[in-house]
């Protein structure tokens, strides 16, 4: 008996012990846990400077106070992507490409709102030759941490991303430059492999950075660019804060501090947006647009992106896919108005090109194939299939909005010509590898990024790249024409005939231009969503 | 003691070179090539093979497992493909997120579930019994995604009470607390009642009514503290489980822990992030595991390890 009494004493204060130990570590875990979360928004490392007011002030108009005061405000931004590397020439993403490189960084050649070229960080360019470029580049730009901008500072950043070893994934925008020349401290030459008229619209994409602070190992978590906003802090995962450069180029910005928050999750985003903790959210769904436009403080736009989905057909093997006749009796099978005004709910619109009419070069003339499941039938019994066929359609679940509604209903559209067409949603890592391989019918469209037809047309619609096995001479014709030509005028005109041959020959059933959901705070002035998801902010303000 | 305890790390080592091995695998058998989400869409096949050699996917599936122990055996458990860091780096920022919110959730359950279990236990089939086993019920039935954006409507969206996402305040570990704490709760609350009811209907138990003692004491120190086994392995198991499951409430809260990092990476099929954060998780849950078994000789004397 007594050697158990002493073990009982032993194990009560044991439990006694433990409980005060596991207390202790508990209130202090909860100490830590609070501790970063005093200061809610940073502090940015510098108060912000305000110029002297004159003594005589003048009658202050809105313009003249906010010059007194300089930048102000804090813009905050919720997407659905995460962040991964901060370097501007690293990633091929929606949120790098659109607006932590825009912020960050800036282009040789740039974008106005109508897709014109305008100066970036070259104030202007002139081919000399059919496969030379001459940039005059700004003089007396400085990046964030005081290097210089020059010449030198372009052919590095150009050889940067094109390295091999340094695996950017934008490295292609760059495959056409054969080398870049200095010609002097402000000129640089440079030759392509062959004439390319893609090269402009490529450097729209391409950030030019820094050489010494890029060859840091911290550059990717601390980056340094031109841009008029430069890094303050990065959180992964949770949020990266920019504050204004005064001395940009082009003017201080207007909002002293931008933060990005990476919100996965839609419902989680479009309350954010609700409850005021973000003014700006992307990827609004569809069904949430009514909740929030009778929020008297919320904008929502819904506007046409540069992407065009629908059902694309691989056009190899001796299957009913491969005849024009199938596909169009397929596009007339399918009431796309019905799709884009019911599961849509009006987000996006029909297509009437093979690509979006967003695009600069969209043809809006093509003549559209109606809604007509008799003529369809007729079309798919004069193609010799007069019961229909089996098949199935890869669809990457997921990456276009309501993608399984619109499958199935495309599906069950077909069923009425007698096609049956299984619908398989695939997860997305494992279906885009997919689209290498031959498939039946894959359901996917193309983001045109840089707003340029060599984009949309030269890899797919190309004997040679061609994922779906497209062949057309008179298209790969006025590809090529197109791509040689440095006229931009004149190479808008070839796409629209481009997209007026591959319309005759149908080989993707075309369902609808992408829309893109925006919410934003009233608070928000002089910004307005674009269709390559680029966010501009140095004209950006916020209120109270 | 000394001995089994350098058995069970010694287990604990095959144990995780045994999951090295089945993570690595698995990852390469899932479809997906992490090469395709890093390039352009302008990419060519030409370029697409560049990345996979730069990334050294090319290399028979041995050689990278090789390279993949070799950088586990030096600590840096290799780079991250996305990311561009090393993994470890990556893993070890992530953890305090995490564990704040593993923490508090495991503090709400036990404060709150161990109590009303017991309550539960001592006055079964009582109506108050009745209505905690029925929330139990809904409570375990409860996905914690949904629950979580059904928070999120009510508390931030329709009150305006608690923050929609993110960890700038200390009210914003409310609503990842509750969705993570509740179905949790539930879970722990039941296991409880059932431990103690076993229990209360031992010998010693009706010995120490006997002796009349008061019931608080009999039912908690000859009731509850004999039930303690079985309530320390599950409520262990249930930490374990809130440090590696909480992937889907840090997404829908954008909570920068490691379950978001891991989920991330497996959607990105980032190998070497996926294979490091399963090995990390793995490694907390057998010490934890471990943790657990030894408190059993502090628990029951009668137990002792040889």
């Amino acid at each position: 008996m007594s050697p158990k009494k002493t073990s009982l004493i032993s194990r009560r204060d044991f439990l006694k012990g433990a409980a005060g130990v596991a207390g202790l570590a508990a209130s202090g875990t909860i100490l830590q846990a609070c501790a970063p979360l005093a200061s809610p928004t940073p502090v940015p490392p510098q108060a912000p400077t305000v110029p002297p007011i004159p003594t005589k002030v003048p009658v202050p108009t809105v313009a003249a106070t906010a010059v007194l005061t300089g930048p102000a405000g804090t813009l905050r931004i919720a997407m659905r992507e995460t962040l991964l590397s901060l370097d501007p020439q690293k990633e091929y993403q929606i949120v790098s490409l659109g607006f932590t490189n825009r912020c960050f960084a800036d282009p040789l050649v740039n974008y106005d709102d109508k897709y014109n070229f305008v100066p970036g960080l070259a104030l202007s360019w002139t081919a000399i030759d059919d496969l030379t470029w001459e940039f005059k580049l700004r003089e007396g730009v400085k990046f964030h941490n005081g290097e210089k901008f020059n010449a030198e500072a372009v052919k590095y950043s150009f050889e940067r991303m094109k390295d091999p070893n340094y695996k950017a994934g934008g490295a292609s925008l760059l495959a056409d430059v054969d080398s870049v020349k200095v010609k002097d401290e402000y000129t640089v030459l440079v030759r392509t492999k062959e004439p390319s008229g893609a090269l402009l619209p490529n450097l729209t994409l391409v950030s030019i950075v820094p050489i010494e602070a890029s060859k840091r190992d911290d550059f990717a978590t601390n980056p340094v660019g031109t841009g008029p906003f430069r890094f303050v802090e990065y959180k992964k995962g949770e949020r990266l804060v920019m504050e204004a450069n005064r001395e940009y180029w082009g003017g201080a910005p207007k909002l002293k501090q931008v933060i990005y928050y990476p919100i996965a999750e839609d419902t989680t985003r479009m309350a954010a947006v609700r409850t005021g903790e973000v003014d700006i959210a992307y990827g609004i769904l569809p069904e949430e647009i009514a909740g929030l436009k009778v929020m008297p403080q919320l904008e929502v736009f819904s506007v046409l992106s540069n992407d065009c989905v629908g059902v694309i057909a691989y056009l190899e093997g001796d299957k009913p896919r491969i005849k024009s006749k199938v596909r169009k009796a397929m596009l007339m099978a399918i009431d796309r108005e019905k799709i884009v005004s019911k599961i849509l709910q009006g987000v996006g619109a029909v297509a009437r090109s093979v690509v979006s009419a967003a695009l600069p070069f969209f043809n809006p003339n093509l003549t559209p194939y109606p809604y007509d499941p008799k003529q369809a039938k007729a079309l798919l019994t004069e193609a010799g299939y007069p019961d229909g066929f089996s098949s199935n359609l890869v669809v990457p679940s997921g990456f276009y909005p309501k993608d399984a509604e619109i499958t199935q209903a495309v599906a069950a559209y077909l069923k009425q010509i007698g096609i049956n067409l299984e619908v398989r949603l695939v997860e997305q890592s494992s279906a885009w590898p997919l689209r290498r391989v031959p498939y039946e019918f894959f359901y996917s469209g193309g983001a045109v990024m840089n707003m340029d037809g060599d984009m949309a047309f030269s890899r797919d619609y190309m004997p040679e790249t061609s994922r779906e096995k497209y062949n057309n001479p008179e298209v790969t014709r006025l590809i090529k024409a197109a791509r040689a030509s440095s006229k931009q005028d004149q190479r808008r005109e070839l796409y629209r005939q481009v997209q007026a041959a591959i319309w005759e020959d149908m080989p993707r059933i075309q369902i609808h231009d992408v829309g893109d959901v925006w919410a934003m705070s009233k608070r928000v002035k002089n910004w307005q969503p674009r269709p390559d998801k680029t966010i501009v902010l140095k004209d950006a303000s916020v209120e109270g | 003691m000394g001995n089994y305890l350098v058995r069970r790390l010694l287990q604990l080592l095959v144990a995780l070179l045994g999951m090295s091995v089945i993570i690595f695998l698995a990852m390469r058998v899932a479809p997906g090539d992490p090469a395709e989400r890093m390039v352009s869409p302008l990419a060519t096949q030409q370029e697409l093979q560049q990345m996979r050699e730069a990334l050294g996917l090319n290399k028979p599936i041995y050689e990278q497992y090789v390279i993949f122990l070799y950088d586990v055996l030096h600590g840096s458990l290799g780079k991250s493909l996305f990311y561009n860091a090393p993994v470890v780096t990556l893993v070890l920022e992530s953890l305090p997120a995490t564990f704040q919110l593993a923490l508090l959730s495991m503090m709400v359950v036990i404060v709150v579930g161990v109590p009303l279990g017991v309550y539960s236990a001592t006055h079964s089939d009582s109506w108050p019994d009745v209505i905690a086993r029925a929330i139990t019920y809904i409570g375990q039935a409860m996905p914690s995604f949904w629950l979580a954006i059904m928070l999120i409507l009510a508390f931030s969206v329709g009150l305006g009470l608690f923050p929609a996402f993110g960890r700038r305040s200390p009210s914003a570990f409310v609503l990842p607390v509750i969705s993570l704490a509740l179905p949790r709760l539930a879970r722990v609350m039941r296991f409880v009642r059932s431990a103690v009811l076993e229990v209360m209907h031992e010998d010693y138990v009706r010995t120490a009514r006997a002796k009349g003692l008061p019931e608080r004491s009999v039912v908690y120190r000859h009731g509850f503290r004999n039930a303690l086994i079985p309530i320390v392995t599950d409520t262990g198991l249930q930490f374990a489980w809130l440090l590696g499951g909480s992937m889907i409430v840090e997404v829908v809260f954008a909570w920068p822990g490691i379950g978001a990092l891991t989920l991330n990476a497996i959607y990105s099929r980032d190998y070497p992030l996926v294979e490091g954060c399963v090995i990390f998780l793995g490694l907390i849950f057998l010490l934890i595991n471990l943790i657990i078994d030894l408190s059993y000789a502090v628990l029951d004397p009668r137990i002792r390890y040889q």
